[in-house]
């Protein structure tokens, strides 16, 4: 292997600078330092956009939360991000607990149960640390319990 | 583990995420309302059968 040492590299004309060619790898010392690039898991909440500009502005499209969780037998969360806890209320009654809570209570929340029949999810109260959801036979009403119930949310964080 | 304490009517169960690395006391200070009284309690001590969840009540 040979190395160039220069202290720029730059475009001769048009404004694209292509390194590397189809099926070349094209990597960073990994000591070496970067700016303007975002590596593999290096994408957090803090380096996405935040500009007042609405094309530029990343963080406000990306979810703040989301959990699957199973209300039958022993509720758990299976998967989620950004919660603690899950509160068992009582049957098809939950109270979900942010890990970092939200700005206020105007956010977006939405959810879904994975079931046969016509189970349904109702947002029942809305605060910046939790949001409480119920789950339903939507043909009854009759508050039930399901296997996988999932929601997600949108909105600014605190 | 988990946390319980009393409702109104009821009792709440409060389930950590898989992904909590606090202690379960700091859970129950973060998650458990103001004022609430509470116990940890061992997974195996709630039941499994929800036939009668909203039945269950919190004992002192």
């Amino acid at each position: 292997m040979s190395t160039i040492e220069v202290n720029a590299i730059d475009k001769e004309s048009g404004s694209t600078l292509t390194l590397g060619g189809s099926g070349t790898a094209v990597t960073l010392h990994a000591s070496a330092t970067s700016s303007g690039f975002v590596t593999d898991g290096g994408v957090t909440v803090a380096k996405l956009s935040t500009s007042g500009t609405e094309a530029n502005n990343v963080k406000k499209r990306v979810a703040k939360a989301w959990v699957n969780f199973s209300g039958t037998g022993t509720p758990a969360i299976q998967e989620d991000f950004n919660f603690t806890s899950i509160t068992d209320n009582g049957t098809g009654d939950y109270t979900l607990s942010f890990t970092a809570n939200m700005s206020s209570a105007n956010y977006v929340a939405v959810g879904a149960v994975c079931a046969s029949s016509r189970g349904v999810v109702s947002i029942t109260a809305i605060a910046a640390g939790t949001v409480q959801v119920s789950t339903r036979e939507g043909h009854t009403g009759t508050a039930t319990d399901y296997g996988e119930t999932s929601v997600l949310v949108f909105g600014d964080l605190a | 583990m988990r946390i319980i304490y009393p409702k109104d009517t009821g009792v709440a169960i409060v389930i950590p995420s898989p992904n909590w690395k606090g202690t379960i006391e700091e859970l129950a200070a973060k998650d458990v309302p103001n004022g609430k009284s509470y116990k940890i309690v061992e997974d195996s001590d709630i039941p499994s059968d929800r036939t009668f969840r909203d039945a269950w009540e919190y004992q002192e």
